[in-house]
């Protein structure tokens, strides 16, 4: 099992990814450059955030990097594309999931601990959480409220697209706790085919042992089962 | 001389005096021409030379068993973790881009990094120190509001946490915001690199953006008040943290190529002065080509190309056999790569543009410890007597129940999240006081079972009056917070924020400062590794000069040697003791609750016995080591109560106090008394504890106990933890949010 961590120059949540993967998992993982196109060797791709290119021109910079083209192909073999926090932006823009990823609704950069629920966890990536539990994990984004339109998102509830979703601490979803503003409390939604996956939660921050938050680690063993 | 030369001259002239022309003169043994003059004028501002801050820096002690690169030596001090490991330290202060134009100021956090990388270090965390002014004012509201932006901005792309953030607000920080930025980096000893060009023939090599024209006198700007009008627009540049990003990542690229001698981050003064500075490290001589200077636009005047800051530039001292790797390196990441210079024999600094020699002077002369002037200015003490002010000098105002909610609301007391939350607090997974309820940050030393511990400390209110004192009590509460997280204080850097050190009062304060710095560190052994000295924080009010108060910033780092060793300030269960180590008295002194509640902005510090501190750190370090406690919490700014609703709120928990009956209860509750921590034990802890203390020959006594949910004091209830969540959470979001 071998997984492949996506790094354009300006990304930088690489470093959590393989630090987690590596030590805490003890799992083999590699960097794509993002002018490499060979991934055959891979099981999962990461698209970790950050700011990937000059100007902040997500789209320009999928033009431009021929390692994109190359995930568009790894994806649809059906194999795991995981995308989270700006990579999960980068994939909208892609086309690989469906919506849109826009400014935080209070205008203004949030790095904090929020609860997520599972709302389907018979996912590659929730299998082993449960959708009657919530798990804290931190967010650190500007562009983290998630808007799809109607009839798309009628089309994903109905097929279990959505992947999590903003709850406080006793579990309750509401208004109140959506804390970038994105529609329905969206936290993280895949592709039909559920092979890709976009969320702004990041559980590579709350995933080592030493650091005194754990409850990232379901995703990664969800993942990690899934893969076996 | 022409039109052109005229007014070269008069540019340098008007940053330095009539004394140091002549003095120029002097030295050199003629006239230098204009283009000579504004090389000193570059190299002899304030920000550069130092020139009325070193006489007394040079005081403050410096040596000490893990320093491993002194203060001063160069770019940044380092200290020796053990694990062949070196922690780098740097202190900034950003004032004036920021006051002036907050968004193109901001990216001035970019060279922080640059000054840690330029010794082969990865940044591992950022600590940004905070001055605003008055929230009354809708004007400081918005300061506030896009500097905390403009900063995220830029900080939030380098995947390096801001693992602490301090902020204070006062009047004075009206219209004068002051941004201190703290970097911490981390170095295998072997990696280490310094910022000398020790051989000669090696090649100096620009990296990184092309040079604009802006940021010329960049250093001269810093050195001097902001000015009413237009004359003083800033020279600060627009940049991109795009690029900062890839440049670290290339000289990391370089650095683990063994490519690099030497290299230094472009700062105020350009390209001269990091070559100079890099040149007078090796005694060694500097010939630069500024038309090499790769340049936005093309008609850029040489004086521009030589003194522009432009950020996300760094100079590389280069052998000349390496050039071709180090530009296929550079070219990689699509920066800019070109020789601006060479290293020579002869210790002089030549200029050429082309085949002309603009410039050709001794290079002694223009450096801080050689040629560059050293003033020691007038020092007028202000004259007022600084008079404590016990609980029996003032009346008792009011319900003690309001004005302990009240306290909880102050800007200056209630939760910062409301800015800390805007920066990536979390990068790299390091940060542990991202998870942890700690005072200081913790950042986890990757590969080892270690921590560096960071305190920062600058109340602004204990120096007012008494600046020595203030600044004393600063470095002993640092050593106090470093303690409690389960450390042991290792190093200090300070950043000196004053108004204009021509006028002998600020002067005075600024020197007092120093000597409270240093008595403080010569005391507990704690050398100083790293600083800076921001003057001229001042504006012009109508025809009022107005300074900031004295604003001596200590952050200090510390080591937790092993993780399991890490304490921190949260009760963990109801029914668990709460202790106070230390002894309460009288005193109110340059409390927040004076200030705030008697209106009495001027009394002496608090009441401070050194000795007795340093007791009491000995006593809290066994403690924790022993594991005799399950939190500790300094006794800080708002006092007491204060402390105590600090250590409930993380676990949503309340307490049950007595208040002793000797100390009127106000000065019990929040008076600023220093020497006190705040400990709680657990039932399994207790004789253990109490056996210990007994022998500790210093004051204890039983607070009360944690409990479920409930604050009461004295068997009166105070209301419920969920109540002062809301208030000391969200009272600077009310005031902040539009």
């Amino acid at each position: 099992m071998k997984f492949g961590i996506f790094a354009f120059p300006g990304s930088h949540g690489y470093k959590e990814l393989i630090w987690v993967l590596k030590k805490q998992f003890k799992k083999e993982t590699r960097m794509v450059w993002h002018q490499q196109d060979k991934l055959s060797d891979l099981d999962a791709i990461f698209i970790p955030g950050g700011y990937p290119c000059k100007g902040s021109s997500e789209a320009k910079c999928l033009t431009e990097s021929p390692a994109i083209n190359a995930v568009i192909e790894f994806a649809e073999k059906g194999k795991i594309v995981i995308g989270i926090g700006n990579g999960f932006r980068l994939l909208c823009d892609a086309g690989l999931v469906p919506g849109d990823l826009r400014m935080n609704r209070n205008k203004r950069f949030i790095c904090r601990h929020v609860f997520i629920k599972p709302d389907n966890d018979h996912l590659p990536i929730t299998s082993q959480m449960s959708n009657e539990k919530w798990y804290r994990i931190p967010i650190a984004t500007g562009y983290g409220r998630y808007t799809a339109r109607d009839e798309t998102l009628i089309e994903m509830r109905h097929r279990g697209q959505i992947i999590f979703r903003y709850c406080d601490h006793l579990g309750r979803i509401s208004e109140e706790i959506n804390v970038t503003g994105s529609i329905d409390n969206i936290a993280g939604i895949c592709n039909s085919r559920k092979n890709v996956f976009g969320i702004v939660p990041q559980p590579e921050r709350a995933s080592l042992d030493i650091s005194g938050n754990t409850e990232g680690q379901g995703i990664f063993r969800s993942l990690i089962h899934f893969l076996s | 001389m022409n039109q052109s030369d005229l007014h070269l001259r008069d540019r340098a002239m008007s940053y330095l005096t009539k004394d140091e022309l002549y003095s120029i003169e002097k030295m050199l043994g003629r006239t230098p021409n204009p283009f000579e003059l504004n090389m000193f004028a570059a190299m002899w501002s304030e920000h550069i030379s130092y020139k009325s801050s070193i006489k007394w820096i040079e005081e403050l002690p410096v040596n000490g068993n893990e320093v491993y690169i002194r203060a001063g030596e160069e770019n940044a001090g380092a200290i020796d973790l053990g694990d062949n490991l070196a922690c780098v330290v740097k202190i900034e202060s950003h004032n004036h881009p920021i006051a002036v134009d907050p968004t193109q100021g901001a990216v001035c956090v970019g060279n922080i990094n640059r000054d840690l990388i330029a010794m082969g270090a990865e940044p591992v965390g950022h600590f940004n120190i905070l001055r605003f002014g008055e929230l009354s004012k809708e004007l400081d509201r918005n300061i506030i509001n896009i500097v905390i932006k403009a900063i995220g901005s830029y900080s939030n792309n380098f995947g390096v946490p801001v693992a602490g953030v301090e902020v204070l607000f006062d009047r004075s920080y009206n219209f004068n915001p002051l941004v201190n930025i703290m970097g911490i980096g981390i170095v295998h000893m072997d990696k280490l690199c310094r910022a000398i060009a020790g051989q000669v023939n090696q090649s100096l090599i620009l990296i990184g953006k092309k040079t604009s024209g802006k940021g010329v006198h960049g250093a001269g700007f810093a050195s001097r008040g902001l000015r009413e009008g237009n004359q003083m627009v800033p020279d600060t540049q627009v940049t991109d943290p795009y690029v900062g990003k890839i440049l670290m990542d290339c000289i990391l690229e370089l650095r683990d190529a063994n490519l690099i001698t030497g290299m230094q981050d472009i700062g105020a003064g350009g390209v001269l002065c990091a070559a100079v500075e890099m040149a007078s490290r090796g005694n060694t001589g500097i010939e630069l080509f500024l038309n090499k200077i790769p340049v936005v636009g093309e008609d850029m005047m040489p004086l521009e190309r030589m003194l522009s800051q432009t950020q996300e530039q760094m100079i590389l001292a280069v052998d000349p056999e390496n050039l071709d790797r180090v530009e296929q390196i550079v070219r990689k990441w699509e920066l800019e790569c070109e020789q601006v210079g060479m290293v020579i024999r002869e210790q002089r600094v030549r200029i050429f543009n082309g085949e002309e020699i603009l410039g050709d002077l001794p290079l002694n002369i223009l450096v801080r410890g050689g040629g560059a002037p050293v003033y020691i200015r007038n020092i007028k003490p202000r004259g007022k007597k600084a008079v404590p002010v016990a609980a029996e000098d003032i009346p008792f105002v009011g319900s003690l129940k309001e004005i302990a909610k009240k306290m909880i609301t102050l800007p200056n007391i209630s939760s910062k999240k409301w800015i800390s939350e805007q920066f990536d607090t979390m990068a790299g997974n390091s940060n542990l006081g991202a998870e942890y309820a700690m005072d200081t940050g913790v950042l986890l030393v990757e590969g080892t079972n270690k921590a560096i511990a960071v305190s920062l400390n600058g109340n602004m209110r204990y120096g007012r009056m008494e600046p020595r004192k203030g600044a004393l009590i600063s470095v002993a509460g640092a050593a106090r917070n470093i303690i409690c997280s389960g450390g042991t204080p290792l190093a200090v850097a300070d950043c000196l924020n004053f108004g204009d050190p021509s006028d002998p009062f600020v002067y005075h304060d600024f020197v007092e400062s120093i000597k409270g710095i240093s008595e403080a560190c010569k005391g507990m052994r704690i050398p100083v590794i790293a600083g800076n000295v921001s003057f001229y924080n001042l504006t012009h009010d109508g025809g009022d000069i107005v300074s900031i108060i004295p604003t001596p910033v200590v952050g200090m780092v510390g080591l937790i040697d092993e993780i399991s060793n890490l304490m921190t300030i949260d009760f963990k269960r109801k029914g668990d003791m709460i202790f106070l180590i230390g002894r309460s008295d009288e005193d109110l002194s340059s409390s927040e609750y004076l200030s705030v509640m008697h209106l009495i902005e001027e009394s002496a510090a608090p009441k401070f016995d050194f000795e007795y501190e340093l007791k009491l750190q000995g006593v809290v370090s066994s403690l924790i080591r022993d594991k005799l406690i399950s939190s500790a919490h300094d006794v800080s700014t708002g006092g007491l109560f204060v402390t105590l609703v600090e250590s409930a709120l993380p676990g949503k928990l309340g307490f049950d106090i007595t208040s002793p009956a000797e100390i009127r209860n106000d000065a019990f509750l929040f008076g600023e008394s220093q020497s006190r921590v705040v400990v709680s034990v657990s039932s399994e802890q207790e004789t253990g504890f109490i056996d210990f203390m007994m022998e500790a020959e210093i004051h204890f006594s039983a607070l009360g106990h944690v409990t479920k949910e409930e604050l009461r004091i004295d068997d009166v209830s105070y209301g419920f933890i969920s109540d002062y969540e809301r208030m000391y959470e969200g009272s600077l979001g009310k005031l902040l949010d539009n």
